[in-house]
This record gives structure tokens, C-alpha cells and sequence, in this order.
């Protein structure tokens, strides 16, 4: 059996930046994706919470996290289910039947930078236009919004850390975005 | 900037969204009945008053999701916004 | 304090560091900074902050920057600027320094932290977590900074706090709905003359606050008489300033003409500098109290119940004299004039409320007679006002006279100026009111009063007042002028922010896009997208490489990168029905493992967008949409399925890039495909066209779909994105064997365009039905699309409409532009001239036909075929001949190689 990863290559080629004393940048490469549209209301939901050991949450932006996955909530009926693979999707069609679901593997659709260190916040305010201040966007919070005229969606995990998933297409430019508005504070 | 509640992710800034005009337009049951002016007007006619209007925006950026909401085209003052298929809150004061 | 060398005009002068620009011109005794406009009348420092009208200068130094008041500009070492007569010279070099933007989301924004904004900021620290205070000036304070009195310790304890952000060199410049202002920071301009590396020299803020507390203070104003624009006439706060806090020193005499106590407090401070205050000049009748008593003490002469009626200049043109005489407040002069020497008039008019970012918000300020100003009195819920802008000025003793000037005939109409910036005088004024204007806003457009860079900060009021007069009515009837956004005068560069070069959109890239760079294939814009254009060798041009490629294409084998097209996948049990309703044809027929080619169109009947869609499972398809219509599409689907079908069990997930595309093609695709797919089947029996098979390549997992948008046999093999730059890479060098050539998207056009393909967004503008681009065979009569009760229109109907064919030129060499008329068939371009009946959408030169062709949109194109027309190109007529839109392999016989 070929292991296939050689053959793989991120948009970012695993890119990193900076110091975690002041702002730091790195791609994290080849995340795996589910995205899951179910119903809230759909008896289908309760059985891919069980079946993957995880919660759905039902308020937009809000997040659960165990040691397997991380799942976003990124609309009433729509979530990213971070670490899911096409295993699980085969778990969850098997245990839904024939009730409606849909699954997509998504995971070479995106990317994902984490941005970490003291000026993260203000670095991601350059371009991000939504509230980031800590009372209003908390740790386990998750938004999909622009930034840098970019469709991102950021996760807010632990303390100080923020996780951006960006289309491929645009990675690079959300990159040089990144860097450039890190210039300053890198150079404190 | 407007800042437009949506009715699942809460007030966010207008960029994230796209405009969809008059809210409350259906789609005609059946098309091929109507005769060329109502279709017309079904195509090509909306509204567009001075004060409250209940209009579609989409959330184009977050959620993806269409809703409804009553703006006052005069000053912007946004009234509220609901799901479609919900029961439109009556016009605001 | 230290002392800085500067340069003004090419003359080195020493100033202190931090002060006002304006304050080094005084104190090195350049008292005529600039010619005026229009009438180029000397002109010297007038205020004291954004409100100046005279002193504007190019800053030369660092970035460089036109029009800037000297006023704020604050001298630093090295600093080098010029003067000029209201016109600044944009830089010509681009500008090295950095500029960016910040999004801040805050309970509370106070603007302006003077007295009244600190007064604020503590009355509200505890209500509000985070709080954002802005003022324009260096340090906290404002008019009490100025009056160099001592700002309490208690208003000050709040702004070194975690949750305020205090920001002094900014400038609110804009407030919009929902209490969202823009505020531009100038970071660096103080701490040098030159660019610094690395920091950004400008940031524009953009806050959004829950409640806004507007602390904008107010300018003095000024009074209009004969020859009031002399150097040495300035406002009375603003020379009181200059000489008690920066002691420019260097005024003998002054007097002071006055419409409200200011003028006293005034007086009484730049008596205190040793500058001899000859007189005040009160157009009030009686005065008394404190204030009064202090100047009578001091030994200043008052003339109350008089007016300046002129001024004398020296050889520079600055004032060596006024003349005052006795005026009631209308400006009925009576009695005898005299003659007082001066080198210092300090004027006060009175103070306007900065009331600008109220009213962007088409909210009205109210004229109150009793402070003889416009006050924000009425705010929507969430905007508050204090202090200055609110009415609430300083408890005089006597009120202020409401009085703004005098309004005389003849020459003196002419040099009796209400706005300095734009040399607008009485006489314009008189002229505008002579024409029959009485609207504030027709008399600005008239005098162009208010419309300079300052924005008739000082005189908006002014002429307000001498207008009400003017036409018998009160400054309240007449209201005020529309301001409008930005507040000051600001460097496109800080609102673009770092939003320049490479970041100015996004650039948005393939998984192979590293491959095609270093192929060195220039690249084409398609939409955001970079697509690689061709693909030359070694000096070869476009012409050569795209005849080499097309030739590659329908000899031998060819590959492009075709990831950009927009993928989403459809998913659930009415996919089915859903695609039936969307497509003007039928997809709920379509087998497992089947493509189909859909056209979707408006419900106006008009074309959408196209692209082929294939049955991934019974309920699941994988759309495949234009390059450029891909969110479009998207939007367009979740719009019918949330707000018209929500009956459907169906939902859309965009995948456009977790795919990578290459497209083989050609008559030897079929030996490579085979090549690189051992275990696949590739004959045409087992893998027929528009069929899908999974399989690997070159090891890969991958969907290969017999698709082809160029006539040829053809496979495109889909791989996870992050495989993409692998499976390019193995295609070449398992296709060397067979030629491989790769191409871009100027063949792909080409090789479409022989073949009578439609693009969308190139035949089509959204004004084409499907019938219109001879693609009646698209169109279902069994079911209803969104769409199809257009058709039926009297216009979407009717015969005449433009209609897409062939264009052979009769000279075979002959390329037409894209974008050509097309004319009735005539010999001259003046015949030809109003005769177009439609127009060339796309022109290409044909390997294949060795010749050149285009497509065209004609009026009643179809019937014409056979038929000459003429299409002027330049000063010749260039004669073509219309023709079917499918001009090779017309049977299809090329496709199953």
C-alpha cells in the first residue's frame, strides 16, 4: 500500500511566522472536514451526536471540542465537524439510514493558520470586522465572517489562540494579508 | 455601515450581506396562467416607499441564510427581523 | 522644550519641537504664509486648528503631503514644506510609508477629549467596559489646554486604564448608521520628517460603538468687514494662544474686535504676553461684570456700539491699521471713524458649534439666539452631546450680539470676505441673493462658499447669518449647510490602509498555480482567479504558442489546469427534482455516474450560467458552474430552496476547491489516460462519453469524467486539491511518450469557439435566452423551470432579436476585435455608420481552419446566414460572411477519439 501523503502539498507548504511573544503564524496542513446539514428538528441529529460521541450545538457560533473533533457551528442547520473523515461520514450514513442528511468531505476545500501570541487580537482586527473583544467573542467561540475581503471562518480555542480556516484558493492571500499586518508588531 | 440583526447570528456589519429587495414576493403557483403583464409585474415590480419596508437580506458570509427584516428607508433605523415563513411583526411605530 | 530646524519656502528657520507649524511662521515673523486662490491677496495664519482657511502648506518631507493647515502640523526636526496658493501637488513618486486600518467593536466612543469629552469619559467609566476616546489634538484638554489652565487630576485618572483606548491625533471623520465613525490617526508625522520603516504612519479606525458621546467643542468665527483677510487679522483665541502658550512674540500692537466676552478673556492674555492691547472693540451696546472690570483695570480702552469698517496694510500686505465707527447690529455705520495702528486685529465672531458628524446623520442642528449658535439639541437614541457642540458655552455675563458683519456696496462688497479659502465676499453674496436664491444650499452652490478644504469652518455660520439678514429672516429660518464626510481633508492612502499592490483584492490561486509560474505562463485575471494564459517556449509569442497548443490539443494530447470552475455538491432525496427546476433541462432522468451539460437562466427567461453536472449517487450531484459564477450560482440556489422550496429535502455545499481538475485532451488522451489509469477500462464501449469512473491516477484516488469543452476526446481527472500539483506532474511525465502539451485558457478559447461553445459573460451579457444562442435543443417543453413563462413574452418572442452565428472574414488573415460592430453590409465607414445590427463577442485565429472566425450576436442572425456584412474597424471596413456558430466537426465525430 502507497502512502498516499507523500504525494500531498498545502496551499501554505506549512508556512510559519513570527514569535509567540509577540505574533505568531503558522499554517496547520491538511485538517480533515466534515460539513453536516441536518435539520435541527431531525431525529438524524441525535444519532450523529451518538454515533461520533458529540454534541451539535444549536446557537450559531458556539463550539464543541473533545479529543477527536472539533465542531463549528456555521449556520441553524450547518456544521464543521474538524477531524472527521470519510470513515466517519460512512459511520453517520449507516447510522442515519434513510433519513436526510448531508455530508460533504470538505477537507481540501480549506486551509488552516493559527494565529497565536500577544498581538493576535489586534493583528486579526486589521482586517476582521466583527467583535473580537474576549466578553463578547469567548474562548470556544467561532465565526464565519471577511477578513481581508476573504471568506474565513475563525475559531477562537484556547486562551490566545485563534484558528482560521480559509479556502485554498485564497490562502495565499489571506497569508500575505497576515503577514503584512504583523510587520509592526513583529517589529516591537 | 449598516448593522443588520440577522435572526441566527445576531447584529453584524453589512458586507457580510447581500440585499434581496421587497420581502414577501411569491413565486407565482402557476406561471403559465398569468398573462404577460402580471408576470411582469411578478419579474420586474417592487415597491419602494418612503419609511418602513419590509425587505430580504441574506447573510451572505456567516450563515447563508435569507430572513426578513423592516427597515425605515428615510434614516436606516432598523425594525425587526424574522425567518421567512414566520409571522411578519407588525410595522414599527 | 527642544529647538528642531525646519525649512519653509527653502529658508531654514528653528522652531520648538512639538509646537504648531503655524506658531514657528509667527514666531520667525512670516506673517504672510500664502497668496490667496483666487484673487492672490496675502494671506497669514487665520486659527488655530482644522478650522484655518489661510495657512495651508505642501508638506516636501517624508511621505510628502498636499494641503495640510500649518496649524497641525507639528514641527519636527527636519521637517521641509512649502506654501501654496490653494492647490497642493499630489507626490508623484508612490509613497514608501505604511498605512493600515483597525475594526473596534466598543460600549462607548467619547469624541474629542477636551473638557467636556473627560467630563464624560468619568461620569461614564463605570457603566462601560470598553470605552474609546479620540480628540484631534496632541494631548487631552483641548480649549482648556489652550488657555493653559490646569486640567483636574480626577479627569484624568480614567485614560491610562485597561478598558479605554485613548487615541490624540485623531480625527473622527465620519459618522454612519448604526453608530459606526471613522477616525483617521496620524501615528508618525510628530515623531519625524521622515517615513518610518515598519510602522504605519496613518491608521484609520473604524468604531462601532453602542453609544457615542459627542464632545467636539466649537470654532470662533469671524466678521466680515472691508479688507478682513489682512495677515495679522486672525481669531482672537488663536492669537491669544500663539502668543500666551507658544509665545511666538511677535505683535506690538493689537486690538480686539469683539461680539461676545471672549474677546476680553482674550484680551486680557495677550496684554499678559506684553503685546500692548490698544483697544477692544465691542459691536454691543453695554457691557459689564468681572471680565469687564479686569480690562478697565488693565487700562484697555472699550469702544462698545462699534464696528471695524476697514483695514490698512503695510508693504507685505499685513495690517498696519483698522478704522472703527459706530454700528447698530444690523451694520447701519453712524458717526465718525477712526484710526487705530495696529499689527495684531483678534477677531471674535462668535462660536460655531463642531456640529458636522451630528448632521451626516441628516439630523438638524437648532438655532438657539441666545448663544447665537447652531446647537445639537435633538440626537437619535444612543448619541449624546456635550459641552460646546450642545450650546453650552462658558456663563458669560453679557450674551454674545448676534451679529456676523457688515454687508457693504460697491469696491468694499468686493474685499469684504465671508470665506476666505474660496476669496468669496458680499458681492457674491449680494449676487446670489440678486438672482433670486434664498436657500442656504442654492447660495453655496452659487458663491461656492463652504466648499473648500476647509469646508467654511469658520465661515458657514457667517453666511448664514448675513444671508437671513440679507432676505429679512432669522439664522434659524434659513438653517443650515449640508456638511458632509470626511470632516477633514484625508490621504487616500489611509483609507486604503494596506489595501494596495498584491492586497488590493484577492489574488485567488489552483494547487498547480507554483507549476504554471514556473512554466512561466503569464497569467490571465478571471475574476479574482489567476488562470495561466499559454504556455510559451523559449521566445516564442502568444500567436505562435496558442497555434502550438491548439495543434497539441487536436493532433496529440494537451493538458490544462480546469480547477477553477465552481463545484457544489447537491445533496439529498429531491436533488432530483430540485436540478429539474433550476436547469432549463431535465436532471432527474440523468443515470448514476452520468454528466449532463444544464443551462440555468433568470426567471426573466435570461441565461445564468452553464456547466455540466454529474449523479454522484440517486440523491446526490456534483454541480459544476462557470469560473466567475461559481458563488453567484450558489447564492442563487439556497435562495430558491430557502425562500421558495423549503418543501425540498435538498442542500448545496460549496467544494470548488477541495478538487483539483486537469483536463487531458485530444486524439492520444486515451493512450495516456490508459497510461496513467492501468486498472481503468478506457475504451470508448466501457467508458462512454459524459460518463464518470473512479479510479486511481498515478496512484491517486480520482473521479475521471469523459467531459469535453473542446470537441476532442477528452478526460478530466478530479483528485483531492492537495494532490493536484502530483497528478499535473505525473500527466507530463507519463504524457512525454505522447507529446503532452500543456495549455491555457487562450487555446481552451480558441478550441470552444471553433466547436460554437458559449461562454457565459462572453456571448452572453444577460440579455440572451437560450433560443437567442441557438440552443433551443436545451430547452424542456415537459417541465417548468424558473424561467420558461419568459419565453413567452412578447419580447423574449419576437424574431428580431440579436441572435448568435459565425463570422468568417471574406480576407481570411483578417482578425476582428472582440467587441466590434457589426454593420449592415456597406462599402464605408460612413455608410456603415448607425447601420449595426450587432457585434463580435469573440475573435479568435483558427488552426484548425487556417483562418480566422468569430462569434457574433446579430439581429435575426439565423435567417441571415449566407448573407455579407461589413464590420468598421478602424478607418477600414473589414467585409465577413455569417455563417453557422459551429464551424468544425460539425457531426461530433471527434469526441470518442
Amino acid at each position: 500500500m502507497v502512502n498516499l501523503k507523500q504525494f500531498r502539498e498545502s496551499p501554505l507548504k506549512g508556512s510559519k511566522l513570527g514569535s509567540k511573544s509577540t505574533i505568531y503564524l503558522q499554517e496547520k496542513p491538511f485538517a480533515t472536514t466534515l460539513e453536516i446539514r441536518v435539520k435541527q428538528t431531525s431525529g438524524a441529529k441525535g444519532k450523529i451526536e451518538k454515533v461520533l460521541k458529540i454534541k451539535l450545538p444549536t446557537k450559531v457560533g458556539s463550539t464543541f471540542r473533545n479529543k477527536d473533533f472539533t465542531v463549528l457551528t456555521l449556520g441553524p442547520d450547518w456544521w464543521m465537524i474538524v477531524g472527521a473523515t470519510t470513515n466517519h461520514e460512512k459511520l453517520i450514513r449507516k447510522s442515519t439510514g434513510s433519513q436526510f442528511v448531508s455530508i460533504v468531505d470538505t477537507s481540501a476545500q480549506r486551509t488552516f493558520i493559527e494565529v497565536s501570541g500577544k498581538y493576535a487580537q489586534a493583528v486579526l482586527e486589521h482586517g476582521w470586522e466583527n467583535d473580537l473583544n474576549v466578553q463578547n467573542f469567548p474562548g470556544g467561540s467561532c465565526a464565519q465572517g471577511i477578513l481581508a475581503r476573504t471568506p474565513v471562518i475563525i475559531y477562537y480555542g484556547p486562551i490566545g489562540v485563534y484558528h482560521l480556516y480559509v479556502r485554498a484558493s485564497f490562502a495565499q492571500h489571506l497569508w500575505n494579508f497576515l503577514t503584512d499586518a504583523a510587520t509592526e508588531y513583529l517589529a516591537k | 455601515m449598516l448593522l443588520i440583526n440577522c435572526p441566527w447570528c445576531g447584529p453584524r456589519d453589512e458586507t457580510e450581506f447581500h440585499y434581496g429587495s421587497e420581502a414577501h414576493i411569491a413565486y407565482p403557483e402557476k406561471p403559465e396562467e398569468l398573462n404577460d403583464e402580471q408576470w411582469a409585474e411578478y419579474i420586474f415590480i417592487r415597491n419602494n416607499p418612503k419609511g418602513w419596508y419590509a425587505e430580504r437580506w441574506v447573510h451572505t458570509a456567516s450563515c447563508r441564510r435569507w430572513f426578513n427584516v423592516w427597515r425605515n428607508t428615510i434614516n436606516h433605523e432598523f425594525g425587526p427581523s424574522y425567518k421567512p415563513f414566520t409571522k411578519q411583526p407588525s410595522r414599527p411605530k | 522644550m527642544s529647538t528642531v530646524q525646519f525649512s519653509f519656502d527653502g529658508v531654514t528657520y528653528h522652531g520648538n519641537k512639538g509646537e504648531p507649524l503655524s506658531a514657528a511662521l509667527l514666531r520667525n515673523d512670516i506673517k504672510v504664509v500664502t497668496e490667496s486662490s483666487y484673487l492672490f491677496r496675502p494671506r497669514g495664519v487665520f486659527g488655530l486648528g482644522y478650522e484655518e482657511p489661510n495657512a495651508l502648506v505642501q508638506i516636501v518631507s517624508g511621505s510628502g503631503e498636499p494641503m495640510v493647515p500649518a496649524t497641525k502640523i507639528e514641527l519636527v526636526e527636519g521637517l521641509v514644506v512649502k506654501s501654496l496658493a490653494g492647490v497642493g501637488d499630489l507626490p508623484i513618486s508612490p509613497d514608501k510609508a505604511r498605512y493600515d486600518k483597525t475594526f473596534k467593536h466598543v460600549d462607548l466612543l467619547i469624541v474629542g477629549a477636551g473638557e467636556a469629552g473627560l467630563l464624560a469619559l468619568k461620569k461614564e467609566y463605570k457603566k462601560n467596559k470598553s470605552i474609546i476616546i479620540l480628540d484631534d489634538k496632541p494631548n487631552v484638554g483641548g480649549y482648556k489646554n489652550e488657555l493653559n489652565e490646569k486640567i483636574p487630576q480626577e479627569l484624568l485618572k480614567n485614560l491610562s486604564t485597561d478598558n479605554v483606548i485613548q487615541l490624540q491625533r485623531t480625527t473622527a471623520i465620519g459618522l454612519y448608521d448604526q453608530n459606526y465613525v471613522v477616525a483617521v490617526e496620524r501615528r508618525s508625522d510628530h515623531l519625524s520628517s521622515e517615513i518610518i520603516p515598519n510602522f504605519a504612519r496613518m491608521r484609520t479606525w473604524h468604531i462601532r460603538a453602542k453609544k457615542i458621546i459627542l464632545a467636539t467643542g466649537a470654532f470662533q468665527r469671524l466678521i466680515v468687514f472691508p479688507n478682513n483677510d489682512r495677515p495679522g487679522i486672525m481669531l482672537s483665541h488663536a492669537a491669544a494662544t500663539y502668543l500666551d502658550k507658544y509665545r511666538v512674540g511677535t505683535f506690538t500692537n493689537c486690538v480686539v474686535f469683539t461680539v461676545d466676552d471672549s474677546g476680553y478673556k482674550d484680551a486680557l492674555r495677550i496684554q499678559d504676553t506684553g503685546t500692548n492691547v490698544k483697544a477692544i472693540i465691542d459691536i454691543r451696546q453695554k457691557v459689564s461684570g468681572p471680565l469687564v472690570d479686569q480690562v478697565k483695570k488693565k487700562g484697555i480702552q472699550i469702544i462698545t456700539g462699534s464696528c471695524v469698517t476697514n483695514t490698512n496694510s503695510d508693504a507685505s500686505g499685513a495690517i498696519s491699521s483698522l478704522f472703527v465707527t459706530k454700528s447698530d447690529l444690523k451694520g447701519n455705520i453712524n458717526g465718525e471713524t477712526n484710526e487705530i495702528i495696529c499689527d495684531l486685529l483678534a477677531i471674535s465672531g462668535g462660536w460655531t458649534p463642531t456640529v458636522h458628524l451630528a448632521t451626516y446623520l441628516n439630523i438638524k442642528p437648532i438655532w438657539n439666539q441666545n448663544t447665537a449658535s447652531f446647537n445639537l439639541t435633538k440626537l437619535p437614541k444612543n448619541i449624546e452631546a456635550v459641552g460646546y457642540v450642545k450650546g453650552d458655552f462658558d456663563k458669560s455675563t453679557n450674551p454674545p450680539a448676534v451679529f456676523f458683519g457688515l454687508i457693504p456696496e460697491g469696491e468694499d462688497a468686493k474685499v469684504s470676505f465671508v470665506d476666505l479659502q474660496r476669496d468669496a465676499n458680499i458681492r457674491d453674496l449680494r449676487r446670489a441673493v440678486g438672482a433670486g436664491l434664498t436657500s442656504i444650499e442654492h447660495v453655496k452652490r452659487y458663491t461656492t462658499i463652504g466648499t473648500d478644504h476647509d469646508q467654511g469652518k469658520t465661515s458657514g455660520t457667517t453666511t448664514i447669518g448675513l444671508l437671513a439678514q440679507l432676505i429679512n429672516k432669522a439664522p434659524g429660518e434659513v438653517g443650515t449647510l449640508t456638511f458632509r464626510p470626511p470632516y477633514i481633508g484625508v490621504p487616500f492612502s489611509a483609507l486604503a490602509g494596506r489595501d494596495l499592490g498584491i492586497l488590493s483584492d484577492p489574488i485567488r490561486t489552483t494547487s498547480l498555480h507554483n507549476l504554471h509560474l514556473n512554466a512561466k505562463a503569464p497569467m490571465e485575471d478571471v475574476g479574482q482567479w489567476k488562470r495561466p494564459w499559454y504556455f510559451p517556449l523559449e521566445k516564442e509569442n502568444m500567436h505562435d504558442a496558442v497555434i502550438r497548443e491548439c495543434r497539441a490539443a487536436r493532433n496529440d494530447v494537451a493538458a490544462m489546469d480546469a480547477s477553477t470552475l465552481g463545484k457544489i455538491d447537491i445533496q439529498g432525496p429531491d436533488a432530483g427534482i430540485f436540478l429539474d427546476r433550476i436547469y432549463t433541462n431535465m436532471f432527474s432522468t440523468l443515470k448514476v455516474g452520468s454528466s449532463r451539460y444544464g443551462l440555468m437562466c433568470g426567471v426573466d427567461g435570461m441565461v445564468f450560467d452553464d456547466g455540466v453536472t454529474t449523479r454522484i449517487a440517486e440523491d446526490r450531484f456534483l454541480m459544476t458552474t462557470t469560473t466567475g459564477g461559481a458563488a453567484k450560482v450558489l447564492d442563487w440556489l439556497e435562495e430558491w430552496l430557502q425562500t421558495e422550496w423549503p418543501e425540498l429535502d435538498v442542500y448545496c455545499t460549496s467544494v470548488t476547491e477541495h478538487w483539483s481538475t486537469v483536463a487531458i485532451v485530444g486524439p492520444k488522451a486515451r493512450a495516456l489516460m490508459a497510461k496513467l489509469s492501468p486498472d481503468l477500462d478506457v475504451s470508448n464501449e466501457a467508458f462512454p462519453f459524459m460518463e464518470n469512473r473512479y479510479a486511481n491516477v498515478a496512484n491517486i484516488p480520482a473521479r475521471i469524467a469523459r467531459i469535453s469543452f473542446s470537441g476532442e476526446l477528452a478526460y478530466e481527472i478530479n483528485v483531492e486539491a492537495w494532490f493536484g500539483s502530483h497528478i499535473w506532474q505525473e500527466v507530463f511525465s507519463q504524457g512525454k511518450e505522447f507529446g503532452i502539451t500543456a495549455y491555457g485558457t487562450e487555446t481552451m478559447h480558441v478550441l470552444r469557439a471553433e466547436k460554437g461553445f458559449v461562454i457565459v459573460g462572453q456571448e452572453t451579457d444577460g440579455t440572451q435566452t437560450p433560443m437567442d444562442l441557438d440552443m433551443d435543443w436545451i430547452v424542456s417543453k415537459k417541465k417548468d423551470f424558473i424561467g420558461k413563462r419568459s419565453f413567452a413574452r412578447t419580447d423574449t418572442s419576437r424574431t428580431d432579436r440579436h441572435q448568435l452565428v459565425g463570422l468568417l472574414p471574406v480576407h481570411n488573415q483578417d482578425l476582428l476585435p472582440e467587441g466590434s460592430y457589426v454593420t449592415k453590409d456597406e462599402e464605408t465607414i460612413e455608410d456603415s455608420v448607425s447601420k449595426h445590427i450587432g457585434y463580435v463577442t469573440s475573435s479568435y485565429y483558427s488552426d484548425a481552419l487556417a483562418r480566422t472566425f468569430a462569434l457574433s450576436l446579430v439581429v435575426n442572425g439565423k435567417s441571415l446566414i449566407g448573407k455579407f456584412v461589413s464590420i468598421p474597424v478602424g478607418d477600414k471596413i473589414i467585409k465577413a460572411e455569417i455563417v453557422n456558430s459551429v464551424l468544425f466537426d460539425k457531426e461530433n465525430r471527434r469526441r470518442d477519439g
